[in-house]
């Protein structure tokens, strides 16, 4: 099945942000690994990258502040909800 | 305080409406295993735990347990959507339709509604971080049991991946446990 | 020597060990047979306090008779497991009975004479000094089983997880698909 540019670009968000979640639960456990540490930065910088870009597009994925508001209409109830996304 | 991020932790699809599939998956929204037991559960507990490790840990997971009975909620909001009500009717949801037409609902798989009794805090950290890895396991084997009734390929994959979290979860559990053992001894708490 | 008798098979440490009777030095056989008898209400005849740290003492020479029957590991004997033993003879009630006991060379632990027929449990590897249930040593410690068939540093009715240790993990399109990051956590469910 076909998927849209927003949905591929969703699914790009979902990766980097499933890592992330990963990475913190590991690290909740482990709170002193370097390693993962390092990994986790990468991967918070990745996506914070991807979002920005995301947003430029599509909205804003955040409330309450932490994204920006660009247009001349709040956007934030526009675009389709999760449920609704026909990935 | 929680601020919401407009998508779901993983791509969701289902292959076609199909409201009998629905009426079982939604044990894992409202039932004494699902998504918002554990949600609930989990950031109950962390305002009574005695370290931070713990406090970290259950609320990291409990957030995701919140991401994961959206995914629950859209998996149920896909397969009903678009049925008819002869199909509904059919799969013996009209009492469900009675009450919430097609909004969704906390019950469990044969309707009866979520209770504050499936959550457990004992206050004591040992016995209520093994009540989280009990929950986890349930979670898994009612996960189970829903890749046992369904014949939709898109949405086991979904059950499949749920499924795998729990048993993450049960092992980040589980490292939480050794920390508060460890912990509970050098305190000589008795 | 004072307050009750105690049968063999009461005693604290566990698990009862069992020893071949035969190698032993003629101070290890007067005690054996003592303990053999039947009639427990005897004292047993020049078993005295200083007679009995002496024969320990001795034992603790011995190395040869004792050799089959402790385990490979031999602990080298020092002054400080003397004092250790001699405090677990002192504060414990159940180890201080009649012919109490050889000690294992291997631990430096007191260990009292079984009943003959007891079957033989070999001595798991060491935990560390016996500390006999009740004795006064300090803030709380959890209880350590001297030895026998668990695995040395756990102790019984907890839980046990394993805690992980970072590796390699998946690429991210492949953990989105799998539901985690990590190979060691990948428990999948046969596809229908």
């Amino acid at each position: 099945m076909t998927t849209t540019n927003q949905a591929q670009q969703l699914i790009q968000i979902q990766q980097f942000q499933f890592a992330a979640v990963e990475l913190n639960l590991f690290l909740d456990t482990h709170p002193n690994d370097q390693q993962v540490l390092a990994l986790y930065n990468q991967v918070h910088q990745e996506l914070l990258n991807c979002v920005r870009i995301y947003e430029q597009s599509f909205g804003p994925l955040l409330n309450y502040g932490y994204s920006p508001a660009p247009r001349n209409y709040w956007a934030w109830a526009e675009t389709p909800w999760p449920w609704e996304l026909k990935y | 305080m929680w601020i919401y991020e407009k998508k779901l932790e993983i791509p969701v699809r289902v292959s076609a409406p199909n409201p009998r599939l629905a009426k079982y998956v939604i044990t894992q929204y409202g039932g004494p295993e699902g998504e918002l037991s554990a949600a609930l559960r989990y950031l109950n507990m962390r305002y009574s735990m005695p370290t931070n490790r713990a406090k970290g840990v259950l609320t990291d997971i409990g957030t995701e347990e919140m991401a994961h009975m959206e995914i629950v909620a859209t998996l149920v909001y896909k397969l009903v959507e678009g049925a008819s009500l002869e199909a509904i009717k059919a799969a013996d949801l009209g009492a469900h339709y009675a009450d919430h037409d097609r909004s969704l609902y906390w019950v469990n798989a044969a309707g009866v509604p979520w209770v504050a009794a499936y959550v457990s805090a004992t206050g004591d950290p040992i016995a209520d971080m093994h009540e989280n890895l009990a929950a986890e396991q349930k979670a898994r084997a009612v996960y189970e049991n829903l890749l046992c009734l369904s014949d939709d390929p898109l949405v086991n994959d979904t059950l499949r991946w749920l499924r795998e979290r729990e048993v993450v979860h049960f092992q980040r559990f589980g490292e939480t446990l050794m920390h508060l053992q460890e912990y509970m001894n050098s305190k000589q708490v008795f | 020597m004072n307050g009750p008798r105690i049968r063999p098979l009461v005693w604290g440490s566990w698990p009862p060990t069992a020893r071949p009777l035969e190698t032993n030095t003629p101070a290890e056989k007067e005690k054996e047979e003592v303990l053999v008898e039947e009639n427990y209400d005897q004292e047993p005849a020049a078993m005295q306090a200083e007679d009995r740290d002496a024969a320990l003492q001795d034992q603790a020479g011995n190395d040869d008779p004792e050799e089959n029957q402790a385990a490979p590991v031999k602990v080298p004997e020092s002054p400080e497991m003397k004092s250790e033993e001699q405090v677990a003879e002192a504060v414990a009630v159940d180890v201080d009975s009649p012919a109490a006991g050889m000690e294992s060379e291997m631990l430096g632990v007191t260990r009292p004479p079984v009943h003959p027929g007891t079957p033989y449990y070999p001595p798991g590897p060491p935990t560390g000094p016996y500390v006999p249930p009740g004795s006064p040593v300090g803030p709380h410690i959890p209880p350590q089983p001297p030895t026998g068939p668990y695995l040395p540093h756990m102790e019984l009715a907890r839980a046990y997880i394993p805690v992980q240790v970072f590796g390699p993990t998946y690429s991210l399109n492949e953990a989105l698909e799998k539901g985690t990051l990590f190979p060691d956590l990948w428990r999948p469910y046969p596809v229908k």
